[in-house]
């Protein structure tokens, strides 16, 4: 057999092994164009906040009332949230010796509440009413705010306009009117007399406790949501106010 | 070249020759062979080969450029008219925006407007019945004090026509005797500690 075969063939198939390497480089035709160029839009906008309502008030805003307090030869306010559709959380002193009780919402319907219960271990009291008081509730924290956290009060500061305001939580002390059974909550929030039973809002919306007396330092004294929570889960713990002028 | 291997070839063949000596002289036969290429001629040759087939393939990688480089160009320039109809779009998107984030500063001065109107309207509402239910405390505290007073004047009343039957009757003394006046007497007294008693406390209740 002949030497140049081999070389012959060796040639061809370095030539061929070259030229289908080469075919592993060479730039690929385009893919097809994509028939648009705008993706879909995946959700729209707000559809999950419930934080804003369509008359343009906040949660915290709609489910917080005004407590008129008409005793005997006395008138008096608060505040109040909602805890469900009839059933709305104040302070003890708020409806305390109260002949009748009535409840504002944030957009004036006056609501006339049927009763109210009321603890010893704190400033706190449950009025219920027959109407509704809205569709907006309180959604209640499972842990106590810590020193350091800012929280909102909403409220009738002074029997007045519905306001908010902000501060700081100073952390655990004990109560100055030593009437509460446990510790509670001071803050740098600027209440006024009528911000009694105003709820006491975290970051996420959520009520971390309700605002009951200040002192002379401007600081606001809180109720913590634990007591709270620890009443609304015992009800023996709340008894029922009495009405009626004592004669 | 053939020849000089012809007499190359001549030359290898054996001296001894492969007959016997004593037969017939043999014939002399001369075998053409054919012999292989040089070298340089097989070199060439392969490298010919090669290079045609190079050849062939570049031109057919050439013709497979020649396509996709068309191919690429008409989508950049589909790509860029299709870019500037989204910057079109862009522009068109941008200006609504404006017009929208104008119109929704408008809307937000408005419902915050409209949301003040709604407290200071709740607010006035609420001190209107704050005024209310206060009235009404005083309606019911003038109407019992109104009461407290009808009674205060009754009793009064009767604690004064009392009195001037016990004149009248002390005028008559043959018709009463001094203890039956005595007894009469001491009911009026009765009447008019009730009502004295009425008084003050009427007098009190103005006070407090």
């Amino acid at each position: 057999m002949s030497k140049a075969r081999p070389i012959a063939f060796a040639g061809a198939a370095v030539v061929l092994a070259t030229a289908l390497a080469g075919c592993g480089i060479l730039p690929a035709a385009p893919s097809p164009e994509p028939t648009d160029f705008v993706p879909s839009v995946s959700a729209s906008p707000g559809e999950e906040n419930g934080a804003i309502s369509n008359d343009g008030f906040s949660a915290a805003q709609r489910m917080t009332v005004r407590v008129r307090n008409i005793g005997c030869g006395f008138l008096a306010t608060g505040s109040g949230f909602a805890l469900d559709e009839h059933t709305l959380v104040t302070n003890r002193h708020v409806v305390e010796n109260a002949k009748d009780i009535e409840v504002s919402t944030y957009d004036g319907r006056i609501v006339q509440a049927t009763a109210a219960s009321a603890t010893t271990l704190a400033d706190i009291a449950i009025v219920t009413t027959e109407q509704s008081l809205g569709k907006v509730y309180a959604a209640r924290a499972t842990e106590d705010p810590v020193e350091g956290d800012v929280v909102t009060v909403v409220g009738y500061p002074n029997g007045g306009k519905l306001t908010t305001t902000s501060g700081v939580v100073l952390g655990e002390t004990t109560d100055p009117l030593e009437a509460a059974a446990g510790p509670v909550l001071a803050s740098t929030a600027q209440i006024e007399p009528g911000s009694s039973g105003s709820g006491v809002f975290n970051a996420s919306g959520e009520v971390v406790g309700v605002i009951y007396a200040k002192n002379k330092a401007e600081q606001s004294f809180i109720v913590p949501i634990s007591t709270l929570n620890a009443l609304l889960d015992e009800p023996s713990l709340l008894i029922p106010e009495t009405e009626g002028c004592k004669s | 070249m053939a020849r000089r291997g012809k007499s190359d070839a001549e030359a290898a063949l054996p001296a001894v020759s492969p007959y016997p000596s004593d037969g017939p002289e043999p014939q002399t036969i001369t075998i053409p062979v054919v012999l292989p290429l040089n070298q340089h001629a097989r070199v060439w040759m392969a490298l010919s080969g090669v290079l045609f087939i190079m050849l062939i393939a570049a031109v057919v990688v050439a013709g497979y450029l020649w396509q996709v480089n068309g191919k690429w160009q008409a989508q950049v320039t589909s790509l860029t008219d299709t870019g500037y109809s989204l910057g079109d779009r862009i522009a068109e998107h941008k200006k609504q925006i404006d017009q929208l984030e104008s119109a929704n500063g408008l809307l937000s001065d408005q419902l915050a407007t409209a949301k003040d109107k709604v407290l200071s309207l709740s607010d006035e509402k609420a001190q209107w019945s704050d005024q209310t239910a206060y009235a009404q405390q005083q309606v019911d505290l003038l109407t019992g004090q109104v009461e407290q007073a009808q009674t205060v004047i009754t009793q009064l009343g009767r604690c004064i026509e009392g009195e001037q039957q016990l004149v009248e009757y002390m005028g008559a003394v043959d018709v009463y005797t001094p203890e039956q006046l005595n007894q009469y007497r001491k009911s009026v007294d009765g009447l008019c500690a009730v009502a004295n008693n009425a008084t003050t406390e009427f007098q009190k209740s103005l006070t407090e």
